[in-house]
């Protein structure tokens, strides 16, 4: 799987070569991508767009507290996660700020990478052939955080599986993709691939 | 269901090198100590009182039957050995015959561990038989009747007992033969407990391999200490100037092309004669402006087909205790070695390696390269053996030093040299990249966002560093110099554990 944007690829390639003009070029397209994804990120219905966007594509969401990972109080948590498009919209319209939630278990589980000492054990793991095919790759609020969306595999929650690494099965939930994390948005490298999760699972 | 990650990392994680298994303790078990002693009392006693024709058999047996308790933890392994050993002797078997049967017997037996019997072992079967239930079900299983069915089998009988026991131990054998043998294959017929105890002792886990020393870098991150380098390239392009230039520089103890070098004695074996090599170095001296201390030459092609010969060329690489031993050329050490043969470079290789391990040197040879240009020439054993291939090209004046493979060190970028004339000869120099880094391209920009939102000035390896999506190990590298230059990043520590911190946040956000 490619987890390199194509992009960044060809910039390397460019550069490589030693052609700057083709550099410049690739270049400015990334910066305005970027810029255009900052301004999306940072827009104010960013995360009622993104809701809906999951929940249109048949992936339950239910809110969390802004910036925070928690879901509200008096809450059922991860167990009100729904694909109703109206109760999200009447979610996100009472509060737009609201982070996105994603139960785990259905469809996908994640794997969750956390620092220096997780991104060690994962180059491990994938060396080991433990990591299978991941069809959504998405940095977390944590230095060297990220997570990694695999086709649901029945298991439970674990801790510590390895040092850095813990995984988000049946009964768990993740913090998606554009929610804001204390300072920094959880972001996608490689946007969840939903119809090769759905063909994984066909 | 696709396959559980869970389950697979936590297999991984308890991958872990078995406990040190307990000392044995004999009166840890109580019951276990006469029981067992006996039995390497009788094994020893059958052992000593087999004749010609039986011995090897009697003491295969007696070997199965120790091993099944040396497994069930009753008897120490050590013991069985000495014991058996001092009988075995005794009775005129030769020691390479008795390794082997021991061996493959105490192997066989350890595939099923025993334990003495309990103590009610001589208790008379109770009425109505033992109370022996299917363990799942609860069900007394069918096969169990009662103490008529025991008796049913003359197990009173000595003759039968004993016939029993060896088609038991028969099938055990050859059940076990079977699964060891898909393990070691020849092996076996070796010395299997030095063998599989060396194999033990080499066991390492995932986190065991943190502890396996990082290669020793000799030259920047190019030349590693004991490793097998190739340098390779068409003739002409300068692979020898190349090779006296890094011996010159690590004998005086000089950086090497701007990169820093470890020091140490080099041996320089001049197969190609005396002749070429002087005038070269004489220009390199020349040039440098100081002797070639600390290289010895070697102008005779000592070849590796002679065994004699070779054996004293290793004998003299340990006694010089060089760093570097340089092979000028691959061609003139092997007269008579096929190059596509897989078995003659198979031996080349081995000749090598004994040069490696006599000296914890890196074995640098140089090497023709064919005309069809990508691989080495010769078979493939070469290239699988080597720990880094470095690929000479010239064009012009200039030199370009490429990475074909780095076995167990990152890849290091290219190098471009010229080739300068000096006197009757030439040396070659570091030709500076006429176009100096700048540290605001784009990715660089990117990179260095992405490392201050990843770590900030947290010193971080490489390795570390291109967990984050902007950042390759290519633009890494490529940009490490100007931003060290530019007081961006700063580096500390050793080639093979080098971190590195941003001083400051990038200004460019």
């Amino acid at each position: 799987m490619l987890i390199l944007d194509p992009l960044d690829e060809a910039l390397s390639d460019a550069l490589a070569r030693g052609d700057l003009t083709e550099f410049n070029r690739l270049g400015e397209i990334a910066d305005r991508q970027a810029a255009q994804r900052r301004a999306r990120l940072s827009s104010a219905a960013a995360l009622a767009a993104a809701a809906l966007w999951y929940v249109n594509r048949g992936v339950a969401v239910f809110p969390l507290q802004p910036g925070d990972k928690k879901p509200y109080p008096g809450s059922r948590g991860f167990k009100d996660a729904t694909t109703d498009e109206d109760q999200v919209i009447a979610w996100w319209t009472e509060r737009p700020t609201a982070n996105i939630g994603l139960p785990t278990g259905l469809l996908f589980d994640v794997i969750d990478v956390d620092g220096e000492v997780g991104s060690r054990s994962l180059v491990r793991l994938r060396r080991a052939g433990a990591v299978p095919t991941v069809y959504g790759y998405a940095t977390t609020s944590r230095p060297c955080g990220k997570h990694l969306y695999i086709a649901a595999t029945g298991d439970g929650n674990g801790s510590a599986v390895w040092p850095g690494i813990d995984y988000r099965g049946k009964g768990g939930y993740v913090v998606a993709p554009p929610s804001l994390v204390g300072d920094r948005h959880h972001e996608w490298l490689y946007p969840l691939d939903l119809d090769a999760l759905a063909a994984a699972h066909a | 269901m696709p396959e559980s990650f869970l389950e697979h990392a936590r297999a991984l994680r308890g991958h872990q090198p078995a406990a040190p298994r307990e000392p044995f303790d004999p009166a840890r078990t109580g019951r276990g100590v006469g029981y067992a002693q006996a039995a390497l009392d009788q094994e020893v006693e059958r052992v000593r009182a087999a004749t010609e024709g039986t011995r090897n058999h009697t003491l295969n047996r007696a070997a199965f039957a120790l091993g099944q308790l040396v497994a069930g933890g009753e008897l120490e392994r050590g013991t069985v050995l000495t014991e058996l050993t001092t009988a075995a002797r005794a009775i005129g078997l030769g020691d390479a015959e008795i390794g082997a049967t021991l061996a493959s017997g105490l192997a066989s037996g350890g595939l099923s561990p025993r334990r003495a019997p309990a103590p009610h072992w001589n208790q008379p079967t109770p009425p109505g038989g033992w109370d022996i239930r299917d363990r799942d079900t609860g069900r007394e299983t069918s096969q169990v009747k009662g103490a008529e069915t025991v008796s049913e089998t003359d197990d009173t009988d000595p003759a039968h007992v004993r016939y029993l026991a060896d088609v038991e131990f028969e099938l055990r054998r050859l059940r076990a033969r079977t699964r060891a043998e898909l393990l070691f294959a020849d092996e076996l017929a070796a010395d299997l407990p030095v063998f599989l105890a060396t194999l033990r002792d080499m066991l390492v886990d995932t986190y065991g391999l943190d502890d396996i020393a990082e290669p020793v870098p000799l030259v920047g991150d190019i030349l590693y200490r004991d490793s097998l380098v190739w340098l390779i390239g068409r003739p002409g392009s300068g692979k020898s100037f190349i090779a006296l230039d890094l011996a010159g520089s690590i004998g005086a103890k000089e950086t090497w092309q701007g990169l820093a070098t470890q020091g140490g004695g080099v041996l320089y074996l001049a197969a190609e004669g005396a002749a070429g090599v002087k005038q070269r170095v004489r220009a390199w001296e020349s040039a440098t402006g100081h002797a070639m201390t600390g290289v010895h030459f070697l102008p005779v092609p000592v070849q590796a087909a002679d065994p004699g010969a070779w054996a004293a060329l290793v004998a003299l690489v340990a006694e010089l205790g060089v760093v570097l031993v340089v092979v000028d050329t691959q061609a003139r050490v092997t007269v008579g070695m096929e190059e596509n043969s897989a078995t003659d470079m198979g031996t080349f290789v081995e000749r090598l390696e004994e040069l490696r391990r006599a000296s914890g040197a890196c074995v640098l040879v140089v090497h023709h390269q064919g005309r069809s240009g990508e691989h080495m020439r010769g078979s493939t054993a070469l290239e699988g053996a080597a720990n880094t291939v470095i690929r000479v090209t010239k064009d012009e004046d200039e030199i370009t030093l490429e990475c074909v493979k780095q076995k167990d060190a990152p890849e290091f970028d290219k190098i471009h040299l010229r080739l300068v004339k000096h006197g009757l000869s030439a040396i070659v120099s570091l030709m500076f990249d006429e176009t100096p880094m700048r540290t605001d391209t784009l990715a660089i920009k990117r990179m260095m966002i992405d490392w201050w939102n990843s770590h900030e000035t947290d010193w971080v390896s490489v390795s570390t560093l291109i967990e984050s999506p902007n950042i390759s190990k290519a633009t890494f590298h490529r940009a490490k110099k100007p931003l060290e230059n530019a007081h961006l990043i700063e580096a500390r520590g050793e080639a093979n554990a080098r971190r590195y911190r941003m001083i400051r946040k990038p200004d460019h956000e």
